[in-house]
């Protein structure tokens, strides 16, 4: 076999791999460390999500940031696990965790990966898309929430997101926006530590209103953000550990 | 047999999240009669359901119980059948069981000073034990008050007619049921009937009527008395598709019903909890030109290795790599998808892991359905537009894409690349509910069934399967010959008892394409547990078309009673001509004309509601050149077809499906050989229409 091919045959083994929920051991190269890697995330986030769990009476935990419920160790163990980018995120609904971090890269977009079978795409920080989460956001056009988020001023347009129904086809939402620049913000988490503008976006349509919110550095880069995906799922925190 | 693996309850048991469509005609309700249609408690109202849902209804009063399944057809059109049991109905014969359908249709819509305005007709087609006929009006007054008033005929006009129309109602000979009643309809005695209805909260509605039914046959057989004309319910949802009703009607019974509310557009689990896919992988960019090179073709190892990573990663997918050609820019595969109900999911799957394995000069991907071994179409596609598509809505790659007949050459074994293990078998329970004579109520059959299959090629396939039943079967005390024809159908009860353990199927089939457009299938061995001989089936199809036009014959043989190797001595050549059209507004009809298992000629009729996840919801009549007199109750063979696709139900993909026929009743009349694997439904799901109509998860 040539040189070339071999690389295309083993990269494909290797992605496959990587993405995979369960069988992370066997092949070489940077996507299946990457397998592995969410797999320790996903350990981490186990333990995460224990943390995070609402108490009975709703009441914090006493105890307070003590031992596994300090959320500094949680990170502290998530960073370790991977030297590339990485992010925890939560379904605020529910408070399930998951650890993700980039599993592909196609033009703008880059998509996400948790070990347990979940995808979200996003473009320069703005949720595109989701899958594995049941009612997915199956695809979006949001050109300009894009632009005027990451530039941080004071903006109204219209967003687009294609769900699918309980037939299976494909309907479209058409939300308007306004887009409002508050306050600035320390982001200190992980390996970030930055300010931040607090960005609300500000959406309605026929049937649904849905508030997101974006911390945005000087550079455009979101830091971390609450993003609504569809009304089953509700909104996602979005916590970037390490961009 | 008339009902397979019923899952309904064990939906039910999930809870729905039943959201409710956007009112189309206004005025819906959740309520059900006592007789499962919507409505009051025994009045009808002019309310309807919810476009497309599914109701099932179990009621109990006094001693007299009724199982009914309501189908809102369209917006404005709902139909019903009914399963009743009249206790001490007839001083010599003693209970009764009745089957029933209605119709009901909505005129006019409700506005702001003006009701909503329905007709309907309830058993029309049976022996016409409740056959009515009524105009009823409903207005909604604030958010949770609504009156009925309505005039009734037949049943609903014998409590304090008013008047009569054309004097006395008609008589109605129903003979053997099964005939429409037409000329009753509307004759006779017309008495008023009223009702109120109030929405306490969202899980109590109040209900009170004034009731037009004298209730004369029940008084008669002495199981209930008339003190009254009022009635009164209370119905309680337990969850969004579970519905129970408590009744006190005509002051002296009281009674309880049970009701299971279903939608195909409301899918019991959400689909989409299966791990996200492959993301694409784009290619390098051109100015990288050893990337782009072509030279790899040269060394034919490379086309080895690569065809051998896309058979590992596409069986991680449950898609099942049976060949794949390479060129320096185009790749030309086969793949057998076993696990996603939409094709097009399949499809999207399998061109994400084609960026990942092939070489950037590699441009075009013309991926062609395989089932059976048998090539359904081709869709090609460009990887540019893969890669530049791949987040955007999945209409925008559909309008890419070409979807073409494929080359009409069955997979050959010495092709395939995922080889798979010839043999294969698996042992399941089953249960089965069915009823064998016209006067025994539904019978569930548990057991076990053993199933294997050898795969000679990849067309060409062995299947058997071994049954043994642990609990409920019919034993030949429950036999009564009855027909007039050759039991090709009746003696169920008989191969039930002796049968146990019994080979339900054993056949050797094969599949074909004769020609451009052209699919057959030959079938030869023990087809059903009924009978057992050769057929062969063709099918002319275009991969774009509506409109699909085939043909089957069979010799076949009535099997022994103990469904092992033997045949009795009746023997029948049958076969139909069938045509089947999709009229692309989610209706679709099959016609097939020919001659039955008895011997018999005539015509099935069949029309369904479709929709793109895959349920299916239809009625079929078959009429044959068979006397009323000879083909006994119910006069010609009638019923109600459900198909539920269980990605719906479970959520996770899988293209199996529920399927269920009910049969107002099974008689020797009108009876079609049974055989798996005819070719319309699995060659229509790899086609245009169920290809494109599933293509939303292109991308998921």
């Amino acid at each position: 076999m040539t040189e070339p091919a071999k690389a295309f045959v083993s990269v494909a083994r290797t992605t496959l791999l990587g993405t995979a929920t369960a069988a992370f051991l066997a092949a070489c190269g940077a996507d299946t460390s990457q397998g592995e890697l969410s797999m320790k995330i996903f350990e981490v986030a186990k333990d995460a999500s224990k943390d995070l769990k609402p108490k009975g009476d709703g009441s914090p935990d006493k105890k307070g940031g003590q031992g596994a419920a300090n959320p500094n160790v949680i990170v502290a163990k998530a960073l370790k696990a991977t030297p590339g980018p990485v992010a925890l995120v939560v379904r605020l609904d529910t408070k399930a965790v998951l650890a993700m971090n980039p599993v592909g890269r196609n033009a703008g977009y880059v998509t996400w990966g948790s070990a347990t079978g979940q995808g979200l795409t996003f473009r320069n920080g703005v949720l595109a898309n989701t899958r594995g989460l049941g009612e997915d956001l199956m695809s979006s056009r949001i050109d300009r929430a894009v632009s005027a988020i990451t530039s941080r001023g004071n903006a109204s347009y219209r967003r687009e997101h294609v769900y699918l129904d309980g037939v299976g086809e494909s309907q479209s939402l058409i939300v308007n926006c306004t887009l409002r620049r508050t306050k600035t913000e320390k982001v200190a988490l992980g390996a970030i530590n930055a300010d931040a503008a607090i960005m609300k976006e500000s959406c309605r349509g026929d049937e649904v209103v849905f508030d997101n919110r974006y911390w945005v550095d000087g550079r455009g880069r979101i830091l971390k953000s609450s993003q609504w995906v569809s009304q089953e799922i509700g909104n996602l925190a979005i916590q970037n550990l390490r961009l | 047999m008339n009902i397979s693996r019923v899952v309904f309850p064990k939906l039910a048991a999930l809870g729905l999240a039943a959201t409710p469509a956007v009112a189309d005609v206004g005025t819906q309700t959740t309520s059900y009669t006592i007789y499962g249609t919507p409505g009051l408690i025994a009045m009808p109202t002019a309310e309807v359901a919810t476009d497309s849902e599914l109701a099932f209804t179990y009621s109990q009063f006094g001693p007299n119980a009724s199982g009914t399944l309501t189908f809102q057809i369209t917006p404005r059109l709902s139909g019903s059948f009914r399963y009743a049991k009249i206790a001490d109905f007839h001083p010599v014969v003693g209970d009764y069981f009745d089957r029933s359908f209605d119709v009901r249709y909505r005129v006019l819509n409700e506005s702001k000073y003006f009701p909503a305005m329905s007709v309907g007709v309830r058993d029309f087609i049976g022996t016409g034990i409740y056959s009515s006929e009524y105009i009823v009006a409903t207005k909604t007054i604030g958010d949770r008050l609504r009156l009925t008033g309505g005039l009734g005929w037949g049943r609903l006009g014998s409590y304090e007619p008013i008047g009569a129309i054309g004097g006395a109602r008609p008589d109605w000979d129903f003979g053997k049921g099964g005939t429409l009643n037409l000329s009753q309809w509307f004759k006779g005695d017309f008495a008023p009937f009223a009702g109120v209805s109030y929405q306490v909260s969202d899980k109590l509605t109040v209900k009170a009527e004034y009731s037009s039914d004298a209730y004369e046959q029940e008084v008669a057989a002495g199981v209930m008395e008339h003190k009254t004309p009022f009635n009164f319910a209370v119905d309680y949802r337990v969850s969004p598709s579970i519905h129970v009703n408590a009744f006190y009607l005509a002051g002296d019974t009281i009674g309880a019903n049970l009701v299971i509310r279903l939608n195909p557009r409301d899918p019991v689990a959400r689909s989409g909890t299966e791990g996200a896919p492959l993301p694409v992988k784009p290619r390098p960019p051109r100015s990288n030109a050893q990337a782009w090179g072509t030279e790899w073709i040269a060394d034919p190892t490379n086309e080895t290795g690569i065809r051998k990573a896309v058979a590992d990663a596409l069986g991680k997918e449950g898609i099942k790599l049976q060949s794949l050609a390479l060129g320096t820019t185009r790749a030309e595969l086969k793949v057998d998808n076993r696990k996603f109900h939409s094709q097009a999911q399949a499809i999207g799957r399998t061109a994400r892991v084609l960026t990942h394995a092939m070489p950037p000069s590699v441009e075009i991907f013309a991926i062609t359905l395989v089932d059976n071994g048998i090539p359904l179409s081709k869709v090609t596609m460009r990887r540019s537009d893969i890669e530049r598509l791949e987040h955007a809505p999945a209409s925008d790659i559909l309008n890419r894409v070409a979807i073409d007949e494929a080359k009409p050459r069955a997979v050959r074994r010495s092709e395939v690349v995922a080889v798979e293990e010839p043999f294969r078998w698996s042992l399941a329970p089953y249960l089965s509910l069915g009823y064998f004579d016209p006067d025994s109520p539904v019978r569930g059959d548990l057991g076990v069934k053993l199933s294997a299959s050898y795969h000679v090629a990849p067309n060409f396939v062995i299947s058997g399967a071994l049954s043994k039943s642990l609990l409920g079967r019919a034993d030949a005390d429950d036999y009564t010959p009855s027909s007039n024809l050759p039991p090709v159908r009746t003696q169920a009860a008989l191969y039930s008892a002796e049968a146990n353990p019994g080979i339900s199927n054993l056949t050797a089939s094969w599949y074909g394409r004769p020609g451009k457009n052209l699919y057959s299938r030959v079938t030869l061995g023990y087809m059903e547990s009924m009978f057992g001989g050769a057929a062969a089936e063709v099918l002319w199809k275009p991969v774009d078309s509506n409109l699909a036009v085939g043909a089957e014959l069979a010799w076949v043989k009535q099997r022994d009673f103990d469904q092992l190797f033997g045949f009795q001595d009746y023997d029948v050549v049958t076969g139909h001509v069938s045509a089947y059209y999709d009229f692309n507004n989610g209706f679709s009809a099959q016609v097939d004309a020919g001659r039955y298992l008895a011997g018999d000629y005539g015509a099935s009729l069949s029309v369904d509601r479709t929709f793109a996840n895959g349920w299916k919801v239809g009625a079929y009549v078959t009429k044959t050149n068979v006397s009323a007199e000879d083909f006994g109750e119910g006069s010609f063979d009638k019923g109600i077809k459900i198909s539920l696709p269980l990605e719906w139900a479970l959520g996770t993909p899988t293209r199996n499906a529920s399927s269920a026929v009910v049969r107002s009743l099974e008689r020797d009349g009108g009876a079609r050989l049974r055989t798996e694997g005819r070719l319309f439904d699995w060659v229509d799901s790899g086609h245009g229409d169920a290809l494109t109509d599933r293509w939303g998860k292109f991308w998921r």
